[in-house]
């Protein structure tokens, strides 16, 4: 069974006062197996965030269905839809998402705290992943006082830290200069290595091509998709690169 | 630039930034129509003639004054903040800062006419309910009506053009200060988390438990007037030091406290309070003092007003009271003026009741241990004994009470026969002769002329009229040929109604004014004192008290009502953020409820714990400055207080209630 299936996925939004609406998503339908990396290619406008929004349940689906590990997501009661979204998600943002009125080791145990967890577990949770993310030497600061590069490992240790099914990325390379965005995703790819699942939305083709496989988003739906399989990474950006090309050329290639 | 542009602007950004213009609004329009019924009360004709009330009234025009400024300052520097983003984009869009000034000029305006017109229109109306009020309360002459009183219009004219100048002057030094970039960004300015302060921190809890000491320890009448004023200014030094640099203190110590701060409910709570704190704290103390004046002006007038009967009672226990006072060595005929008095009574058809007549002789002495000795000049009222020195049978006249004195000994009752120091004498030496104490009180009976002299009584009974007319002799002889040692007194009640007593009174006091001439020095000099006559001095005194506290303890009361409801709404603008971000991480909405509510209620109960502890700690100083205004009665101020302190928890409580939606508003995303 696939960690993540979305089938049929449609998002209609209508303007306030009914009038005009607006498709965001038509049909989309694909899966995502345990341990893969995958990004979401898209351009403006062809409703990546809101699919990624769907599926981190912050909105509702108009039609269609997400199912993480066989539960759907868009059935879950409001009450439990929090503790789903802590305990089995975890995100990070392209602006971070820290909040400057906790040093970086509170920003990380907030999902924790949120959950009631003991204060002594979580210490032993957040050692190994402050290592690994080279951290452990800024825990004690505050965000204003750190890098960008900083910032967004803090935030992907906080996305971490509950162990979650999967990783929701939004563009986590947005905010980064060049050098801080290979570290991180360095980052991510050791962290799929070792078993994690990671599903990331984004611009970049270099962020793209660390990923397994490539989902290219046109008009609300999914128009095509690449397997890296053994390719290099190199050959990988390249071809991501020349889909892209096509896929805002024309549509001639449409299966 | 098109003509009639800003000033349309100026009115847009009016109406586009209602959530924050509309409480400010309403504020200078309240605090206009208070000041100007503290004017219009202040110069009213009426209250003009009444010199005690006028200046009671001034008084209060002056402290209205001072606080509106203050306080329209410090919410106008609230709207400002919440708007340097607007001004950043329109410095943006091309709009020079000369055009945004006078944009900001024409909104000024605006506010400044709208609450002015606004303001003055509720204030006249207002105004009349007050006259009837007042008219009501403090039983003003039916010659009190409603006027509409152009000075007060051209005063808050004056006054409100001159603050909105202030604010307006500020609002442009904001904009001149600061770039584009500076103003797009002017409210969420990254803040370094305070340091804890703990001298400072100390310092505070010095000067505040000073000023509690004073507030409990001072006995002495007379200094409680005079520090009390150091008792306040030093509880409110130490409520701002404690509240800046304690509270953060105190927030770091629960952080520190692993088990305690890693809860849901405590974790963003603790966190978000530590990070503004600074500014935070100054806003607390200013609620907490606001608050404790409020309960403080609200409780003490109170007191007086429904003990003002009381009072009357204390300062006249007989409804009428004739005195008569003479040199030694000349008689006066009390007989014949209490004739005289009971044939005016039985003609005018009242009944006297409970009649005391005494003679006694009275003299203002020092006290060195158990000598009483001839006051020296200039020494206060405090150490002052006043004696008063009667015959065994006058004073079973005043008092009805039998003692028996002999030959060189002296029966004695004051506070000072009842302290400790006076146990160890078995005689004491008066005008330097001694006398043996043939028995002590630690009361002396109440005398009602004396009843609002701060001195202390001390009634001294002699075996004889003879041993009385030679103590009289030597007072005499010590205090000079001016002075009258004896005194005669009558002193009795009446029945009938309030205007037939009043009425009696008149009767008397002409009666005796054309027979006992106060012309020449050696002749008796006659004083009447009554108690219906006394009464409405009394009543627009302590009415006008009222009056005034339950005045400016309302405008002190919306004021802090404003100040609790502006920083949490500034703080929910603030906080919108970090909670948009606690729900994505996970943060449900029921812990954003109960977040919420924590939060608020912290920022709300802390100052009015502080200051019911203050009010707590002041009760034993305030109850001895109601002595001095001879309210006697602590249950009745304690009862008046705790009502204060529930009705003011009452309307808290529902400023809570409201505020805490208003910021969940603000704070709570949808979906």
């Amino acid at each position: 069974m696939p960690l993540l299936e979305v089938k049929n996925l449609k998002k209609v939004y209508t303007t306030r006062f009914g009038g005009a609406q607006v498709q965001a998503l038509s049909a989309v339908n694909f899966s995502v197996e345990r341990g893969e990396y995958v990004a979401i290619m898209g351009e403006s406008g062809s409703g990546k965030t809101t699919l990624l929004n769907i599926i981190a349940s912050l909105d509702k689906p108009t039609a269609g269905k997400v199912l993480l590990a066989g539960e759907d997501v868009t059935s879950i009661a409001e009450k439990q839809l929090s503790v789903f979204r802590r305990k089995k998600l975890g995100f990070v943002f392209q602006d971070f998402n820290l909040l400057d009125t906790f040093c970086i080791r509170d920003n990380i145990f907030l999902p924790l705290v949120l959950s009631g967890e003991n204060h002594k577990k979580m210490e032993e949770k957040l050692t190994p992943i402050a290592k690994k993310l080279r951290i452990e030497e800024i825990l004690d600061k505050y965000p204003y006082e750190v890098s960008g590069g900083q910032k967004q490992r803090c935030a992907v240790a906080r996305a971490l830290i509950t162990g979650p099914e999967l990783i929701l990325a939004d563009e986590p390379t947005g905010a980064l200069d060049s050098r801080a965005s290979d570290n991180l995703l360095d980052m991510f790819s050791r962290i799929n290595g070792e078993g994690q699942t990671i599903l990331m939305v984004t611009h970049s083709v270099k962020a793209a091509s660390h990923a397994s496989r490539v989902l290219f988003i046109r008009d609300g739906e999914v128009y095509t998709q690449l397997y890296r399989g053994e390719r290099t990474r190199e050959a990988f950006y390249a071809d991501i690169a020349s889909s892209l090309t096509l896929l805002s050329v024309g549509g001639e290639e449409h299966a | 630039m098109r003509k009639g542009f800003l000033p349309r602007l100026a009115a847009t950004g009016l109406s586009s930034n209602r959530q924050t213009y509309l409480p400010y609004f309403l504020t200078c329009t309240g605090t206009v129509l208070m000041f100007y019924n503290m004017c219009a009360l202040t110069y009213h004709t009426s209250v003009m003639k009444n010199v005690s009330i006028s200046s009671l009234m001034s008084i209060g025009m002056w402290v209205t004054a001072i606080f509106a400024v203050i306080f329209l300052f410090y919410t106008n520097s609230f709207v400002i903040k919440r708007r340097k983003k607007e001004f950043g984009i329109y410095n943006i869009l091309g709009l020079e800062k000369k055009h945004i000034g006078i944009t900001m000029l024409f909104e000024s305006l605006y506010v400044y006419l709208g609450s002015m017109v606004f303001g003055i229109g509720l204030g006249i109306l207002f105004n009349k309910l007050i006259t009837l009020l007042l008219y009501r309360m403090l039983r003003f002459d039916p010659n009190f009506r409603f006027e509409i009183s152009t000075r007060a219009i051209l005063y808050c004219a004056v006054l409100f053009a001159g603050i909105a100048l202030l604010n307006l002057l500020y609002n442009l030094l904001q904009v001149r200060l600061s770039n584009p970039i500076q103003l797009l960004h002017g409210s969420s300015a990254g803040e370094k988390e305070p340091k804890a302060k703990w001298i400072t921190a100390l310092l505070g809890a010095i000067t505040l438990g000073a000023g509690y000491w004073l507030a409990i320890t001072i006995q002495d009448p007379v200094e409680t007037l005079l520090m009390f004023f150091v008792a306040v200014i030093l509880v409110i030094i130490g409520t701002y030091l404690l509240f800046t640099a304690g509270s953060v203190a105190i927030l770091k110590l629960l952080r520190k406290n692993k088990g305690y701060y890693y809860k849901p409910a405590h974790f963003t709570t603790v966190s978000g309070m530590i990070y503004r704190m600074k500014q935070n704290a100054a806003g607390l103390a200013s609620i907490c003092i606001l608050s404790t004046a409020v309960l403080v002006m609200i409780s003490t007038t109170v007191s007086l007003f429904v003990g003002s009967e009381d009072l009357l009672h204390t300062r006249y226990p007989e409804e009428i009271e004739i005195t008569v006072a003479y040199p030694y060595g000349t008689a006066f005929d009390t007989d014949a003026l209490l004739a005289d008095t009971k044939a005016i009574a039985q003609q005018a058809g009242r009944q006297i009741e409970n009649l005391k007549a005494y003679t006694s002789v009275t003299a203002s002495t020092d006290r060195q241990g158990n000598a009483f000795v001839k006051a020296a000049g200039g020494s206060s009222n405090a150490d002052v004994y006043l004696l008063v020195i009667l015959s065994v049978q006058d004073y079973y006249n005043l008092t009805g009470k039998q003692v028996s004195v002999g030959p060189g000994e002296m029966y004695a009752c004051g506070s000072v026969f009842g302290s400790e120091e006076a146990e160890a004498w078995d005689s004491i030496e008066v005008l330097g002769s001694s006398y043996r104490l043939a028995g002590r009180e630690g009361d002396a009976p109440e005398i009602g002329a004396y009843s609002a002299w701060m001195v202390e009584l001390c009634c001294l009974v002699t075996d004889h009229t003879d041993t009385v007319a030679s103590i009289a002799e030597t007072v005499q002889a010590t205090h000079g040929e001016t002075y009258n040692p004896y005194y005669s007194r009558i002193c009795f009640d009446i029945d009938g109604t309030a205007e037939e007593k009043a009425a009696l009174a008149q009767d008397l006091r002409e009666d005796q004014l054309s027979k006992y001439s106060r012309d020449a020095d050696s002749d008796p000099l006659v004083t009447m004192r009554s108690r219906e006559t006394a009464r409405d001095d009394f009543l627009s005194l302590y009415g006008g008290l009222f009056f005034l506290g339950i005045f400016l303890g309302s405008l002190f009361l919306m004021a802090t009502v404003l100040i609790i409801y502006y920083k949490q709404i500034v703080e929910g603008y603030d906080d919108k953020d970090r909670f948009a971000i606690m729900q994505k991480v996970g943060m449900s909405r029921q812990e954003v409820k109960r977040t919420v509510r924590t939060q608020v209620l912290l920022v709300f109960f802390i100052p009015l714990l502080a200051a019911a502890v203050h009010i707590t700690a002041a009760f034993p100083m305030l109850t001895r400055l109601l002595k001095i205004l001879a309210l006697d009665n602590i249950p009745l101020f304690l009862m008046c207080t705790i009502c204060t302190v529930l009705v003011f928890a009452l309307i808290y409580a529902l400023v809570y209630s409201m505020t805490a939606k208003v910021y969940y508003r603000i704070v709570y995303r949808k979906g």
